[in-house]
């Protein structure tokens, strides 16, 4: 290819289709990952009505192992962040305003409205998003998923679709526990470090914090477990390379997932705040 | 269950002590040879390059979410005036090294991973050290040094863009127009703030280059073996991050006090 | 001069590969390691040049110690031992020339360009590979042609002892016969020693000297082609059997070489 181009390399219009080339092939490359990701998410929603698709078991083995799998280093995570959060706040309140009465309100509301649930977000996108990639990856270079079609399984209502409800059950489970987990711990610093009482914790909680806030919690959760699997799984089907390609699509997968997550926690949360 | 923290607490310990091992292999090889910077230098440029747009990308967006968030809880306390000083703050101090090390993890960890791992189980790796050239200085110090070095690089262009594109939403979404921003900033941020970021970003990077690489050396088993060894650098990188993020964070903190205590000492302003 | 192995054990968690193994491949000599998948014919031959170390046990080449060799010691013993990988192990950010020319860039006396090209271009023709792919990357060539680049790179820093890790497994016949005919040409040409690690009996009886066997982490049989042939271990004689009631070539041993088709 760069041969041919290189023949008339004096002409500024062959350099300009070289440049364009070189970004157009990653530029290709990518818009055809998101169209089959895409394409992939309306397979998947489709299969959501058909009970032949429901199958318990798998539901459930996905959930131990993505969710189940995750708990650990969800939980580590979240206690860790509790107590940095407070201490930054407490800092920045500090600092500038001089007060740190509002420690407990805006600590809590922080980590209900963003950090409870970008942490587990995160956290699944590289994990477990990761691990689907490569599974899925090996299985392709090594031919598994071509036989699975001859013998007439189809891979998204066998491997996608358990992964994807699997997700979206475990997303919101954790998130809830890395919200209950990262005030706990903040709850606890604050105490311990800031002299205040558990009970004005609760207190300003209660003043700033309403079902809503939650429920968006919980929403978001749900979204987040909702795209990672589908990113992951098409990367994975899309693999090809042998070693090289499973090591690639692993990489862009947990990448795109990251970079999706924060997209769409930023739409949610716009939407969110005109909503409410 | 006694049993299992036991068996958790024996695996820790050999994969901290395999981690510093290999690390102080990296650090006797990169001391023992005589400093050759191109490879190093192709790398930065090419892990910068690779990782800016992902950066830039999450940089606005992450710097929106912020804005958004906190104009929220300030405007429940009257106190959105603090709005430019605190996003700006939160993001040189914590947030920002700690997202561009994610991203950083993902693209970079995850590929220097994967690359390694692949030559580790096609058995490149063997055939360099048979050929006679040290693998280590070969292949991992220009990946190590260039992923450090590419952090601070990073983090530098990651928090310019982030805080203009903090400043642009909130202009337009909260109302909070750039003089209003700018202004809330110096009393939050000091030559400390950026210190301490940088600092942590070393830190950040310095992790994710060495479990990334570790890793990758480390693989075995074929292309499963590959793809393991990108979930396990994934999941370690965020695993160590997290609690490094804990550390420095104390650090830096017991450094600020210490530094007012000689301020005290020395008479002037606090 | 040559390579020896005493007593050596190798473990693997709870699995035992290698358990008291002792043998000396003589210099000059072709040696052939066959046994079934797993049974650790390649364990045995990276214990040779370090890649791997026993758990007990020594191994010498040239009466040198390579379980205790120093970090200068094992670079000088893996000067003399080229490796020939089971996969073509080339290196995919460098191109053919360069993945040649690797092993001569690291030579205490450095050599000129020209003559780094000079050997490159030797070694391939050794192969039967001209200067065409010398810009190509290992991505760009066949698997075939990977393998005997792979071959080239191990050739160029001139080793007195070839070790080869299933040279032929995923070839076609007629590369197959070529690299057979190949180790057999280097071996008395070049006055090498080789090690070869194979599954492949035919091939074995064709052009070994000697022929090792090794099962359930112990040596099975030592000895040369005829001695094998006579052996009386069930093993042994299924391999054997196996073959004959299948042949595909003569099974006559080699005495002289050919030259390498064309």
């Amino acid at each position: 290819m760069s041969e041919e181009l290189l023949i008339n390399k004096h002409s500024t219009g062959r350099h300009i289709l070289h440049i364009l080339h070189i970004l157009g092939r990653p530029l290709h490359q990518a818009a055809t990952n998101w169209w089959a990701i895409f394409i992939l998410f309306g397979q998947t929603l489709s299969r959501l009505p058909r009970a032949s698709c429901w199958r318990r078991e798998e539901i459930i083995l996905a959930i131990v192992s993505s969710g189940v799998g995750s708990l650990p280093i969800v939980v580590v995570s979240t206690a860790f962040a509790g107590i940095v959060i407070t201490n930054e706040i407490a800092w920045h309140m500090d600092t500038a305003l001089h007060t740190v009465s509002m420690i407990p309100g805006f600590t809590g509301q922080f980590i209900i409205r963003e950090l409870g649930i970008a942490i587990p977000a995160f956290l699944l996108a590289s994990k477990v998003g990761a691990a689907t990639t490569a599974e899925i990856g090996s299985m392709k270079v090594t031919e598994q998923i071509d036989a699975l079609r001859l013998l007439g399984i189809d891979p998204v209502t066998y491997l996608v679709f358990p992964r994807f409800i699997a997700s979206m059950i475990s997303s919101a489970c954790l998130t809830l526990i890395a919200i209950a987990v990262t005030l706990l711990c903040a709850i606890t610093m604050a105490v311990l470090r800031y002299h205040f009482s558990v009970l004005e914790y609760l207190n300003a909680l209660r003043h700033f914090i309403g079902m809503s806030d939650v429920l968006c919690a919980l929403v978001k959760g749900i979204v987040f477990g909702a795209i990672i699997p589908v990113i992951a799984c098409g990367y994975g089907l899309q693999c090809e390379g042998g070693a090289e390609g499973v090591g690639t699509a692993t990489t862009n997968s947990v990448v795109s997932s990251t970079i999706a997550v924060i997209i769409l926690d930023f739409v949610l949360t716009y939407l969110f705040m005109s909503v409410f | 269950m006694r049993l299992f923290l036991q068996k958790l607490g024996h695996q820790a310990l050999h994969e901290l002590g395999d981690l510093a091992l290999f690390a102080g292999k990296i650090l006797r090889t990169t001391l023992s040879t005589h400093g050759n910077m191109g490879p190093v230098l192709s790398q930065v440029a090419s892990i910068s390059l690779r990782s800016l747009s992902t950066v830039a990308f999450a940089g606005v967006f992450v710097g929106a979410i912020l804005v958004l968030q906190f104009n929220v809880i300030l405007a429940k306390y009257d106190a959105q005036s603090f709005l430019g000083g605190l996003n700006t703050s939160a993001l040189i101090r914590s947030v920002g090294p700690l997202i561009i090390s994610f991203l950083l993890a993902g693209k970079i960890g995850a590929y220097t991973a994967a690359e390694l791992g692949t030559m580790r189980v096609t058995e490149q790796i063997d055939a360099i050290e048979c050929l006679g050239t040290n693998p280590i200085q070969y292949l991992i110090v220009p990946r190590f040094m260039g992923i450090v070095i590419s952090s601070v690089i990073l983090l530098a262009l990651g928090l310019l863009i982030s805080v203009t594109g903090s400043m642009v939403v909130a202009n337009y979404s909260a109302g909070i127009n750039f003089l209003q921003f700018a202004s809330s900033i110096p009393k939050f941020i000091s030559i400390g703030t950026f210190l301490g970021g940088m600092f942590k970003s070393i830190t950040y990077g310095t992790i994710v280059a060495l479990v990334a690489c570790h890793k990758g050396y480390t693989a075995s088993g074929g292309a499963r073996g590959v793809g393991k060894a990108v979930t396990l650098a994934a999941v370690y990188t965020n695993l160590y991050i997290v609690i490094a993020n804990y550390l420095t964070s104390e650090i830096l903190s017991w450094l600020e006090s210490l530094s007012h205590y000689f301020n005290l000492l020395a008479g002037g302003p606090t | 001069m040559s390579i020896r192995f005493e007593s050596i054990s190798k473990s693997f968690g709870p699995k035992t590969i290698l358990n008291n193994v002792t043998f000396e491949v003589s210099k000059g000599e072709i040696l052939f390691i066959l046994g079934k998948s797993g049974v650790g014919k390649s364990v045995t031959l990276k214990q040779i040049v370090g890649i791997l170390k026993p758990d007990t046990g020594k191994v010498y080449v040239d009466d040198e110690d390579v379980t205790t060799a120093s970090q200068n010691a094992l670079a000088d013993i893996r000067k003399k031992c080229g490796m020939v990988f089971q996969h073509p192990a080339l290196l995919d950010s460098l191109t053919v020339l360069e993945n040649v020319a690797f092993g001569l860039r690291t030579s205490r006396a450095p050599l000129s360009e020209a003559e780094i090209r000079q050997t490159v271009l030797e070694k391939l023709a050794l192969v039967n590979l001209g200067p065409d792919i010398l810009q190509s990357k290992p991505t760009e060539i066949s698997y075939g042609m990977q393998k005997r680049v792979s071959l080239a790179r191990t050739l160029a820093p001139a080793p007195s002892y070839l070790l080869f890790d299933e040279p032929t497994t995923g070839l076609d016949p007629i590369t197959t016969n070529f690299v057979n005919d190949l180790i057999f040409d280097l071996s008395r040409k070049l006055q090498v020693t080789s090690v070869v690690v194979s599954h492949d009996m035919a091939c074995a009886l064709k052009i070994a000297d000697k022929i090792l066997v090794l099962d359930q982490a112990r040596i099975l049989a030592h000895g040369s082609v005829a001695e094998i042939k006579k052996s009386r271990e069930p093993l042994i004689q299924s391999f054997l059997s196996e073959m004959l009631a299948e042949p595909t070539e003569s099974l006559a041993p080699r005495t002289e070489g050919p030259g390498i088709p064309a």
